[in-house]
C-alpha cells in the first residue's frame, strides 16, 4: 500500500506540472471527491487537502452530534428513508444553550445527501393534489420513484441522483430565511467566474445564478433549487435542492396538473374544503445545462459547499464528516441513544399513516363518477358513495380520483 | 469578453444586496422588526378584548416567543405565539392544532404553523389539556396570525394542568430585554 503510494507519487508529481495551468484548489477537491464516490483518479494520494473523515461507528456518530462542534457530513447513502432521517437527528440532538439563548450560536451543521428516485412533498401538502399518483414512475405502482411527506413546510419537489440535498442548520435567533441561498449563489457565481477568466477561449459567458424574491435560487430566469424550512427546539434548518443532471421529463410527467379537464377544457373535478399548502409551479432547469457543464456532475457541487461551509468561518473551522449507511446504523443509533426520545422518524417517514393520514382536510368531488368525499385526517367521514365506503372507517385513496 | 461584462453588471445589484445582507445579518434584516418591537412595546401585548374570557390576570411568554394569558384563580386561559414571532414567519398558509381533550405536557409541542415554506414548531410552557382550538377561525383564515397572533388568532384554550416549567418564562418587560439581547 504505502509502496505504491510513492510510486504513484512520482508520476503524479509530472501530471500535476502538466496540469498546474487549469488546476485550481476546487479541482483538486473534484478528485478527492472521485475518490469519495470510489470513481477512478490517478492521483488520489497526493490530494487529501480537506481531510473527510469517516465516522466510524454509530456511538461516534451520537457523540460528534451531540458535541458542540461545527461540521459538514455528507451521507454515503442513497436511501431518502435513511438521509432524512438522518437529517432529523441531527437536527433535534444538536446542543443549544436553552438557558442562554442570546449567546451566539456556534454549533452551525451542513449536511449533504444525494436520494434515489423520490417525491417529496411538504408537511402540510394534500399528495392527491399535488402528485399525479397513478403514474407509472411510482414504486406503488411498478416504477421507481419513492413518496414521502417530510418534515419541513413548502411545496413539492422531486429527488434523483442528479440533484444535491443540502440541509443548513443554524439557531432560530440566527435564522434567515434568505441566508444560505446567498452563500450558495456566492460560491457558484465565484466558481463561474474563475473558471470563465481560465478558459479565455470559451467565448460565451455563462448566465450567474440569482436570488428570486420567493428566496429561491434561479438561473436565466430558471429555477433550479427549491427550499424549506423548519423551525423547532429554538434550532433551524433550511434545506433545499439543486437540480444539477436530473431528469426533469421525468419530473413533469410527476407533478399533477391542479385539475384534470376533458378535451373540451371543463374540469373533471373539484378540491374544495380546503386549506392545504399549495405548490408554486415554475419553470425549472438542470445547472449543468445552463453552465455548459461547468457543473458537470454532482460531486462539483458537493464539493464547493463543503469547501464554501469551511470558508465561512474564521475560527473554529469545521470539520467534514462522510457517513456510510454500512457503519452508522439509524436503529442502532437510536437504540443506544436513550437521551433521544422521539426517534420515530425513521418508521414515520415510511408509513402510510404519515403520508396520506396527516394530509390536511380537503373535500374531493369526481365530476365523472358523480361521487364526493369529505375527508378528515385522511379517513372518508361523508361521501354519496356509500357501496366503497364505510364513513369513518374506510381512507382516501387514489381510486377516487378521476 | 463584452459578454461576459454585461452579464456581470447585470447581476452586480442583486448580488452586492445579498452580500451586503451577509453582512450585516446581526443588524440588517432583524433590526427593523427589533426597531418595532422595542419602541412600541406594545405589539406583543396580549389583546385582551379580542379574547373571548375578560377574566385573564396573568400573562406569561416563552424563549420560543409563545404566550399564555390566564386567570390564576380557575388556571383557564389561552395560548399563541407572540407578534414579534408572527412577524418573523411572515404570512401564514396554514395552521396545524392539537384537538380538544388531549393533555401537553410543559416544553412539549401543540402543533406548528406554516409560512412561506416554513414550519414552525409551538410549544406550551405549562402541561396543559386542551379545551378548545381555534381552528375554526384558523383554518378559514390563517393570515390572522400575522396580523393579530396576541388576539383574534390565539390558538389553544387550555386548562392550566401546574404552573411550572422546565424552562424559563418571562413577563412582558423581560420577555421584550430577551427579544432585545436575541437581536444584539
Amino acid at each position: 500500500m504505502y509502496n505504491q503510494m510513492f510510486q504513484e507519487t512520482e508520476d503524479l508529481s509530472k501530471k500535476m506540472n502538466n496540469m498546474k495551468n487549469d488546476t485550481d484548489d476546487l479541482d483538486l477537491i473534484n478528485e478527492e471527491m472521485n475518490e469519495f464516490f470510489g470513481v477512478n483518479n490517478s492521483y488520489k494520494n497526493d490530494i487529501e487537502i480537506e481531510d473527510r473523515v469517516e465516522i466510524k461507528s454509530a456511538k461516534e456518530f451520537i457523540d460528534i452530534v451531540r458535541s458542540k462542534d461545527r461540521f459538514c457530513l455528507i451521507s454515503k447513502s442513497s436511501d431518502p428513508i435513511y438521509n432524512l432521517s438522518l437529517e432529523d437527528y441531527v437536527f433535534r440532538n444538536t446542543p443549544i444553550h436553552k438557558q442562554n439563548l442570546k449567546a451566539k450560536f456556534i454549533s452551525e451543521r451542513l449536511l449533504m445527501y444525494i436520494n434515489n428516485k423520490t417525491c417529496v412533498f411538504g408537511k402540510n401538502q394534500n399528495p392527491f393534489k399535488e402528485l399525479n399518483l397513478k403514474s407509472p414512475l411510482l414504486k406503488s405502482n411498478g416504477g421507481d420513484y419513492d413518496l414521502i411527506r417530510r418534515f419541513s413546510g413548502g411545496g413539492t419537489v422531486i429527488h434523483d441522483l442528479g440533484n444535491v440535498n443540502y440541509s443548513f442548520l443554524t439557531s432560530r435567533n440566527q435564522f434567515d430565511k434568505k441566508y444560505y441561498n446567498s452563500c450558495i449563489i456566492n460560491l457558484v457565481n465565484n466558481y463561474i467566474l474563475s473558471k470563465q477568466n481560465l478558459e479565455v477561449s470559451n467565448s460565451e459567458a455563462v448566465p450567474l445564478l440569482m436570488l428570486n424574491e420567493r428566496g429561491d435560487i434561479t438561473c436565466d430566469g430558471l429555477k433550479i433549487s427549491g427550499s424549506a424550512y423548519k423551525i423547532a427546539m429554538n434550532k433551524s434548518y433550511h434545506h433545499g435542492t439543486m437540480l444539477i443532471d436530473s431528469d426533469l421529463n421525468e419530473f413533469s410527467k410527476l407533478m399533477r396538473p391542479k385539475l384534470i379537464k376533458n378535451e373540451n377544457a371543463e374540469e373533471q373535478e373539484e378540491f374544495t374544503e380546503c386549506n392545504d399548502v399549495d405548490s408554486v409551479r415554475a419553470k425549472i432547469s438542470n445547472l449543468k445545462d445552463l453552465t455548459k457543464s461547468l457543473f458537470s456532475d454532482t460531486k462539483v457541487f458537493l464539493n464547493l459547499l463543503s469547501k464554501g461551509f469551511s470558508s465561512m468561518f474564521i475560527n473554529d473551522k469545521p470539520k467534514i464528516y462522510a457517513i456510510d449507511p454500512a457503519v452508522v446504523d439509524l436503529n442502532e443509533v437510536y437504540n443506544i441513544d436513550k437521551n433521544d426520545n422521539k426517534s420515530s422518524a425513521l418508521l414515520d417517514l415510511q408509513s402510510d399513516s404519515w403520508a396520506y393520514l396527516q394530509t390536511p382536510d380537503f373535500k374531493y368531488t369526481n365530476k365523472v363518477s358523480g361521487f364526493y368525499y369529505k375527508v378528515r385526517r385522511g379517513i372518508i367521514i361523508e361521501t354519496n358513495d356509500t357501496q366503497n365506503v364505510k364513513i369513518n372507517e374506510t381512507t382516501f385513496d387514489k381510486k377516487f380520483l378521476i | 469578453m463584452f459578454k461576459l461584462s454585461t452579464r456581470i453588471s447585470s447581476t452586480v445589484t442583486p448580488l452586492n444586496l445579498v452580500k451586503s445582507q451577509l453582512k450585516t445579518n446581526k443588524y440588517g434584516l432583524f433590526s427593523a422588526l427589533r426597531f418595532q418591537s422595542s419602541c412600541s412595546n406594545k405589539i406583543n401585548l396580549v389583546n385582551f378584548a379580542k379574547l373571548p374570557i375578560q377574566s385573564l390576570d396573568t400573562v406569561v411568554y416563552t424563549t420560543s416567543h409563545e404566550w399564555l394569558a390566564y386567570n390564576k384563580a380557575d388556571k383557564i386561559g389561552f395560548l399563541g405565539v407572540t407578534q414579534y414571532a408572527a412577524n418573523h414567519m411572515g404570512d401564514v398558509t396554514y395552521v396545524e392544532l392539537t384537538d380538544a381533550e388531549e393533555t401537553i405536557d410543559a416544553g412539549e409541542s401543540f402543533g406548528s404553523i406554516e409560512s412561506v415554506k416554513s414550519s414552525n414548531e409551538i410549544y406550551t410552557p405549562y402541561n396543559i389539556e386542551v379545551l378548545e382550538n381555534n381552528m375554526e377561525v384558523l383554518n378559514e383564515a390563517p393570515q390572522l396570525v400575522t396580523k393579530d397572533s396576541m388576539g383574534e388568532a390565539w390558538l389553544l384554550k387550555v386548562k392550566i394542568l401546574s404552573e411550572e416549567s422546565p424552562e424559563e418564562v418571562m413577563d412582558l418587560a423581560k420577555y421584550e430585554q430577551y427579544l432585545k439581547e436575541c437581536d444584539a
